[in-house]
């Protein structure tokens, strides 16, 4: 079943474009939305949130307008970006207040919203005022108030943001194990290791367009204009770059200060070819790794920036 | 998903509980105080026994520019500015059904303040028990001004409470104070009607009972097509 | 980093020459160049002051529109009803021209657009930093709260100046652009100078006064409403009271001494239903309200300081 619907979607706020003409669609499971500032990532889930109406084209969530429609927010769960909230009432208030505006009959709500807040590592701050949190309770607060009606798709923008170490592991398996229940999960964040962590899937949103959906090393293997870089640690880097140079793949090949860096057309034959002359050569490797199999260097990638 | 009628209460609970936790409310206990004191010293200083019940209407006129705006404008306005409006827009609400809510919450609060500052300072200041058709027209007028309030603060977020002010200010009191039909568009004028401030038959109070309710009807309106529309 | 044929490498030699030329690096730099001297730190406050101020319609504009159209009216009332006779003090057997009164009538008017901005910026900016957080960033550099104080006292100034000051400028320089000749406009220069101290009055009354209830409290809506009631509520109660008991009571309502000021200055004094407020009364109300709320914001804003304030919530 298809949850979100998006076709050719443009949204305007005055005169500035927050997304352009986007079409695509979310069958289920973990997304990552990336992009950088402006890029129309908080646009894009508030569109889906119902909280925007689309200025051109259309967006359904299940199917339904969610601007227009009400009762398939039932099945949303949104954790917003910005920390402001309800500051006088304490964070089971808070979560049990959301939980029966989103349809949680009264008898269950608090019930639900202590395991929401539990399942944040909120359980001993709970009763305490929302005026009184530090930024990462007031996120792990905020997501709380989003899962505690067991919606179906959970739309979190920048979740992790202000959230302390520990917790963030905690917040990550806690979206794993969503996942893993079957709930569909959009996740917008500028930490992107993290969205590794989470999912492979990722939607690149770039100037208000999507610039690249899918899978993270499809995506990579596709942008077959930008040389794949490896870098090697070894004791005789320039037995090996002298190994390598004469191969047509070989891009360009330089020296670091205890290794090497080559650029290449093909990675799998020149790891091929690497390991051939790192036998036949007695080469002693410390490190063997490419600095662009991460989002970080793909995001790069497709939006211009080389590192 | 929750009905409209459970949604507005426990909106309107949530907004009188967080009222309760905050200062705004001492804020307003002032203010309504300020008449009472007023009259009681004035009482005090003149040389005849009892004040001039409009005088003390005049402030009372005062405190009805100032509380709605500050309970009503402020709260509506601060939810939109603050965007704590995602958290409710993004639940399986009517969209209509977060001002109704606020004002089922804060309308009781200012009506609560105004009568029995008005009780009060007419018992300070004129050793008067004020008319039923008094505590009437102030509680019509509170609500009235309220709804006035609510849509103002849905147009100008950020002023709301501001430029409520300024429109008590700038026009529903000089209007009111204006001959002619122009009077009828004034909320204080109305209220001054019905507690039998003017010449007035029974007819003429309810017609302004009514003018009071067509007003804010209308800003109600306003405010309902506004939040229909506007986006978190 | 070097490559295996880079710039300068000889194949003659089988050397490479040292390149020409230098390489700039473009990250960040402590900025190294001259400071502006710290006693004019206020100046970059108040400027940023009046930049937000101007930034939206319903912050500044709107009240300077307001401004705009009260200067138009008494304009043309001052012209087009040059030969007309004032009602002001005719009870009192005072026959005055309603060119000559125009101008000291319009000054409450100008208050009242003075008051709008008060609302929408003045008695919100100080409880608008402390909830923001802003103070932090403030003191985080080499702000003194003194330099806080009076830039925001300045920037309220300037921005009160546009109404309270220009606005009956150009109505007293009206005033003297349709004087019947030459000796008359020179008889008549004076306005020009009490318009000023007027204005002046007014401005720093109106600048000061809100931002001292902006400090009272911290929340925003909170302090607008106490400087609404102040004004509006508190200022009629002792106008009323002041009539019936001591002039200088009514001295207290902010726009009456303003006006009281006003009358005295252009030398309409004569007794009226209204209550009569003593000059010296108004001027010590006026000082003693700029100076109360100075302090308060002063106050405000060191103990923001020592106890670090500056948490957003």
């Amino acid at each position: 079943m298809t949850v979100v619907s998006v076709d050719n979607c443009s949204k305007w706020y005055g005169h500035v474009l927050g997304i352009s003409d986007i079409t695509w669609q979310l069958r289920g499971g973990v997304v990552g939305l990336l992009g950088p500032n402006g890029a129309g990532k908080s646009t894009l889930i508030k569109l889906m949130a119902g909280l925007l109406r689309p200025s051109r084209g259309s967006l359904a969530v299940f199917g339904e307008t969610p601007f227009h429609h009400p009762e398939v927010r039932r099945r949303i769960g949104y954790a917003p970006e910005h920390e402001k909230t309800w500051d006088e009432l304490t964070a089971i208030e808070l979560v049990t207040a959301m939980a029966r505006l989103a349809g949680v009959p009264r008898e269950r709500a608090g019930k639900a919203a202590e395991a929401a807040l539990a399942a944040m590592g909120m359980t001993d701050a709970m009763r305490r005022r929302v005026k009184g949190f530090s930024k990462g309770m007031r996120q792990r607060t905020k997501l709380a108030t989003a899962i505690a009606h067991d919606p179906d798709f959970l739309l979190l923008d920048e979740p992790l943001t202000g959230v302390d170490p520990i917790a963030r592991i905690d917040i990550v398996r806690q979206i794993t194990r969503l996942a893993a229940a079957g709930k569909t999960i959009v996740v917008s964040s500028h930490v992107l290791y993290e969205i590794e962590a989470l999912t492979h899937e990722i939607v690149v949103i770039h100037r208000g367009q999507v610039l690249a959906e899918g899978n993270v090393y499809e995506i990579r293997r596709l942008i077959d204009r930008h040389a794949h870089r490896i870098r090697i640690e070894c004791d005789r880097p320039r037995v090996l770059a002298t190994a390598l140079a004469i191969e047509p793949h070989v891009m360009k090949i330089s020296f670091e200060r205890t290794g090497v860096l080559i650029e290449t057309r093909e990675p799998d034959r020149c790891y091929d070819q690497l390991a051939t002359a790192v036998l036949e050569h007695g080469i002693a490797v410390t490190a063997l790794g490419s600095p662009d199999n991460n989002l970080g260097a793909l995001f790069d990638y497709l939006t211009g920036n080389r590192r | 998903m929750i009905g409209s009628l459970a949604t507005t209460r426990l909106i309107a609970a949530v907004t009188l509980r967080r009222l309760v936790r905050g200062r705004a409310l001492w804020v307003g206990g002032i203010v309504a105080a300020m008449p009472i004191a007023f009259a009681a010293l004035l009482h005090e200083r003149q040389a005849r026994a009892t004040m001039n019940i409009t005088d003390v209407t005049a402030f009372e006129t005062l405190v009805l520019a100032v509380l709605p705006a500050l309970f009503v404008a402020s709260s509506i306005g601060e939810e939109i500015e603050d965007r704590t409006t995602t958290y409710l827009w993004s639940r399986p609400i009517p969209r209509w059904a977060v001002l109704v809510g606020k004002l089922v919450g804060l309308v009781p609060v200012v009506i609560a303040l105004v009568l029995p500052s008005w009780f009060l300072a007419l018992q300070a200041g004129a050793r008067m028990t004020p008319s039923a058709a008094s505590f009437g027209a102030f509680a019509v007028g509170a609500f009235a001004l309220s709804l006035v309030a609510a849509t103002i603060a849905t147009l100008v977020p950020k002023h709301g409470m501001a430029l409520m002010i300024c429109y008590m200010l700038f026009f529903d009191l000089p209007v009111g104070a204006l001959p002619g039909s122009l009077q009828e568009l004034s909320v204080t004028h109305h209220v001054r009607v019905i507690a039998d401030m003017l010449d007035r038959t029974a007819e003429s109070a309810g017609l302004a009972a009514l003018g009071c309710i067509l007003i804010g009807g209308l800003w109600l309106a306003i405010g309902l097509v506004r939040v229909r529309r506007l986006e978190a | 980093m070097t490559e295996l044929e880079g710039p300068g490498f000889s194949p003659e030699t089988g050397t490479t020459e040292a390149p020409v030329g230098a390489i700039h690096d473009l990250g960040y730099k402590r900025y190294l160049g001259t400071r502006r001297d710290p006693r004019t730190r206020w100046r970059v406050i108040a400027r940023e002051q009046v930049a937000s101020a101007w930034k939206f319609w319903w912050r500044f504009k709107a009240a300077f529109g307001l401004a705009a159209i009260i200067t138009a009216i008494a304009g043309g009332m001052m012209l087009f009803t040059s030969d007309r006779k004032s009602s002001l003090g005719r009870a009192q057997g005072f026959a005055m021209q309603l060119i000559d009164t125009t101008l000291p009538e319009s000054i409450i008017w100008f208050c009242r657009a003075g008051f709008v901005v008060s609302l929408t910026i003045g008695a919100t900016v100080v409880a608008s930093d402390v909830q923001s957080g802003a103070f932090t960033f403030y003191f985080a550099r080499s702000v003194k709260p003194h330099h806080y104080v009076i830039g925001k006292l300045a920037g309220m100034c300037a921005l009160l100046a546009l109404i309270l000051v220009a606005g009956p400028l150009v109505i007293a320089g009206l005033r003297l652009g349709v004087s019947d000749d030459v000796d008359q406009l020179v008889d008549l220069l004076p306005i020009l100078w009490k318009t000023l101290v007027i204005g002046g009055v007014a401005t720093l009354a109106y600048a000061a006064v809100p931002l001292g209830f902006s400090a009272l409290m911290p929340n925003r809506r909170n302090a607008l409403a106490l400087w609404a009631a102040y004004y509006l509520v508190f200022g009629a109660m002792v106008y009323e009271l002041g009539k019936v008991s001591s002039g200088s009571l009514a001295a207290l309502d902010l726009p009456r001494a303003v006006q009281t000021i006003t009358y005295a200055l252009f030398d309409l004094n004569f007794r009226s239903r209204d209550a009569q407020i003593p000059v010296a009364a108004a001027v010590a109300s006026l000082a003693g309200h700029v100076v109360v709320a100075v302090a308060l914001v002063s106050y405000q804003v060191r103990r923001a300081q020592r106890t670090g304030v500056g948490g957003a919530s």
